[in-house]
């Protein structure tokens, strides 16, 4: 339960980043997407339960934030979960690229979910806006993904230097008793 | 069936997910003009941070700006002098034109519009998605705010309120794809729809016999319901009349820097 509110929390302080520091400190059209990010690692490290919850829960925060569509990010980043939790049933779900290879399909995939999605709420030429982006947009997101598989278990060392390996706490809930 | 069930139990709990998602995507399309409970409440929790972020952020910038590159002050004292007594020649050429402009108007017993009351409002934050185009303001329905009120600045549209909470609004920019404004063209009066595109606006269903020029300047045409008549939206980038077709294709630059977005007015017009 713990886990589930910390990564809840973690979406909400992402999708406060992305509104209010990300602006200031990148005047660009792309601009990382780590809600995506954290999506994508719930895919491959979370149960269909909590995950999909999860993922939806973030979504439906984002919608307050972003789009003028309600409802659009939660059902995207749900189905955008379960295609991740569902394909990585086939790969080892430790592997550093893999997590980096699904941040990148995973924003394709995310992109035309959109586009499918906002089509029914009239959202005009959302997808020249997405076309734009999309580029500069997936290689943001597979960097800072990077950055953060990087900078994550450094910050867990250096804050709690008693836990356990995330990857191991993963290990075990697959394979443990 | 009880096995069945079982079997497929993750299959089904993520089917059951994904349709309960879809079914409240779809409720809450139909019921857009009316901003959810759980969207206020949000809205009202992150902004209060927001705020925070913005104005660390914001002292940071300021502290670099004024202590970091002082090298710059003297040249850039200077350059000040040199555009403040430009600016004064061009106040009290403006002074004299905004005389003779009332003058000409009681001639003429101009009517005056309408005066709309305002509502000044700062910018706190941006849509947190990269395609997407909003604002958050600090003004809500506290202040008198609701959905789908005319935001402006002195340089012209900016978009129009979308999800109000009590003490904070979320603004559509026009330059968002699901944007559309009842717009005219001044010099020749053809009408259109100026839908956003990101960075800039096109402009649809303008007839292709009308004319249209490059740098032609296009305001709301108010039968939108939304903006009044009348405030610029931009100037016509580029016009292309095609060999056939009934509407030329036309670009607009929106005369709003939406990047450098801080204090806006919000029209507080009756509700119709």
């Amino acid at each position: 339960m713990k886990r589930t509110i910390g990564y809840f929390l973690l979406g909400f302080l992402f999708v406060l980043l992305q509104s209010s520091l990300w602006p200031h400190l990148m005047p660009t059209e792309a601009r990382p997407d780590l809600i995506l990010v954290l999506v994508v690692y719930l895919g491959l490290a979370e149960d269909h339960l909590t995950g999909g919850v999860l993922a939806f829960l973030i979504g439906t925060c984002l919608d307050a934030m972003a789009g003028s569509h309600p409802g659009l990010h939660g059902v995207t980043l749900l189905l955008l979960f379960y295609c991740i939790r569902f394909a990585s049933d086939h790969f080892n779900t430790e592997s550093t690229r893999l997590v980096l290879i699904m941040v990148g399909a995973g924003t394709l995939l995310y992109a035309g979910l959109q586009i499918l999605f906002a089509t029914f709420a009239d959202a005009g030429a959302v997808w020249l806006q997405i076309f734009r982006v999309i580029v500069p947009q997936t290689l943001l997101n597979v960097a800072s993904a990077l950055l953060l598989l990087k900078l994550v278990p450094h910050l867990l060392r250096r804050l709690t230097p008693r836990s356990e390996p995330v990857t191991l706490r993963r290990m075990d809930r697959s394979y443990g008793p | 069936m009880l096995e069945l069930l079982k079997r497929y139990r993750t299959v089904l709990l993520a089917c059951c997910l994904v349709l309960a998602s879809l079914l409240l995507y779809s409720a809450q399309l139909r019921n857009r003009q009316q901003t959810g409970l759980f969207y206020k409440v949000i809205l009202q929790i992150t902004a209060p941070l927001q705020k925070i972020i913005d104005s660390s952020v914001e002292a940071v910038a300021d502290g670099w700006e004024h202590y970091l590159w002082l090298v710059e002050t003297e040249t850039e004292n200077r350059r000040l002098h040199y555009e403040n007594s430009q600016l004064r020649a061009e106040l009290a050429r403006l002074y004299e034109a905004r005389i003779a402009n009332e003058r000409l108007r009681k001639l003429l017993n101009f009517k005056q519009d309408v005066t709309i009351p305002v509502l000044p409002a700062q910018v706190i934050a941006e849509d947190a998605s990269s395609w997407f185009r909003t604002v958050v303001i600090d003004k809500g329905s506290k202040d008198g705010l609701r959905e789908g009120l005319p935001v402006v600045v002195a340089e012209g549209v900016v978009g129009r309120t979308l999800q109000v909470a009590p003490f904070q609004s979320r603004v559509l920019l026009i330059t968002d794809a699901s944007s559309a404004v009842a717009v005219l063209v001044q010099s020749s009066r053809s009408r259109g729809i100026c839908r956003g595109e990101g960075e800039q606006l096109t402009l649809d269903y303008a007839l292709r016999r009308e004319e249209v020029h490059e740098g032609d300047q296009v305001i709301t045409s108010g039968t939108g319901g939304i903006f009044p008549k009348g405030l610029p939206v931009g100037k016509v980038s580029s016009a292309y009349q095609g060999p056939y077709g009934l509407f030329q294709a036309i670009e607009v630059e929106p005369s709003v820097d939406f990047s450098r977005l801080e204090e806006v007015l919000v029209l507080l017009r009756e509700k119709r």
